[in-house]
């Protein structure tokens, strides 16, 4: 749950109720969406290295969003200017990586 | 011409029951001919609510099986000469009754009064389908909880699917110190939600309990839910009415200022 949400909870209510009954409306149970699941993780296959298990599907305001968070080697040789992180969480994550391992590069020195 | 209105929920101990208690006696009061009809069978309710648990003669099951005509079944409530109450069996279940023999029965009654409110069980099951079966329209109580607005829009898809397109929301138990801290999701989030056209909010209110200990609907009495069911009862007469919203901070807060000026 957010902090936002801490002193708000009705709204935090709110947004799940919206994403439930979308999902409820459009009947797509957890079977449907294992189903995406592996779809997504055999056509990123090729590219990036990810876990199946990792991938977050959401349905909002009729829209399905997949979190696909990288893991493993090729997501570092990438020589490319995206970062295929989906999350911010994730990029925040990498680049401070980033930064510790050139501080203590700096130390070494 | 009379009226059908189912009152359901999907969800259980929401207030159907209380709600359709209210709706009845208040549109009596208005002066309407009115039948509430109990189709929770096996677990009546509506009869002690009313306080008329003590007249059952004959039940809903009765009329249906032909044991008796179904003016013998229906008892007259305490206060107005115009409100009748057709209980339901407690000793069967609800297979006992189909949506055809619903249909007959209504048929049957519905040239002599005005309104006929229908107090649906909780569930999407058999006692929904007969509940429903006869409606012209629905009357969908809900609270301001997850698991009830959830089982609202289900219940909101499936009249749909059995062609009950006239639907209101009735938003019940709103606890408004919680709304305004921001804790609780307001009528107006509910409606949001679920897209259907509101009937009127009614809140989380010590008088509801307290009359029904007595057996008389709130209705009946002068308090601020009692008015606010009146107001719901005088847009079900008529739909171009807006809801009104009787418990708002703001709306009390705006009034008092206005008394202060005048005197």
């Amino acid at each position: 749950m957010n902090s936002i949400y801490l002193y708000n909870t009705s709204s935090y209510a709110k947004e799940r109720l919206m994403s439930i009954l979308v999902s409820d409306r459009i009947g797509c149970n957890p079977e449907f969406l294992g189903e995406v699941r592996t779809t997504i993780k055999q056509k990123l296959d090729r590219y990036v290295d990810i876990k199946e298990s990792d991938i977050d599907i959401q349905v909002k305001e009729k829209m399905l969003i997949a979190y696909v968070p990288l893991v493993g080697q090729k997501y570092k040789s990438q020589n490319t200017q995206f970062i295929y992180t989906s999350t911010e969480q994730e990029a925040v994550n990498y680049e401070s990586n980033e930064k510790r391992s050139a501080e203590l590069k700096t130390i070494q020195s | 011409m009379c009226e059908v209105i189912v009152v359901t929920s999907g969800k259980g101990g929401v207030g159907k029951t209380t709600t359709s208690a209210n709706i009845g006696t208040g549109l009596a009061s208005l002066g309407k001919r009115v039948v509430m009809i109990d189709t929770d069978i096996g677990l009546r309710n509506l009869d002690v609510v009313l306080g008329l648990e003590n007249r059952i003669v004959y039940n809903l099951i009765d009329v249906i099986e032909g044991n008796c005509r179904y003016k013998q079944a229906l008892i007259k409530s305490r206060n107005y000469s115009n409100l009748y109450l057709l209980p339901c069996a407690q000793t069967r279940d609800k297979s006992a009754v189909s949506p055809e023999q619903i249909i007959k029965l209504i048929d049957e009654i519905r040239e002599e009064y005005d309104y006929i409110i229908i107090d649906c069980p909780a569930g999407i099951e058999q006692g929904f389908k007969n509940a429903i079966a006869a409606a012209d329209r629905a009357v969908i109580v809900t609270t301001p909880e997850v698991s009830a607005i959830r089982d609202a829009d289900r219940i909101i898809g499936l009249l749909e699917a059995y062609g009950i397109e006239r639907q209101h929301l009735i938003v019940n138990r709103v606890r408004y110190d919680m709304v305004k801290k921001g804790n609780m999701m307001s009528a107006d989030d509910v409606v949001d939600i679920l897209a259907v056209d509101l009937l009127g909010v009614i809140a989380d209110d010590e008088d509801i309990v307290i009359s029904t200990n007595k057996g008389e609907p709130v209705v009946t009495g002068n308090s601020k839910s009692g008015q606010a069911y009146m107001s719901i009862c005088r847009k079900i007469i008529d739909d171009t009415l807006e809801a009104e919203d009787l418990y708002s901070v703001k709306n009390r807060s705006i009034r008092s200022l206005f008394r202060r000026k005048r005197a």
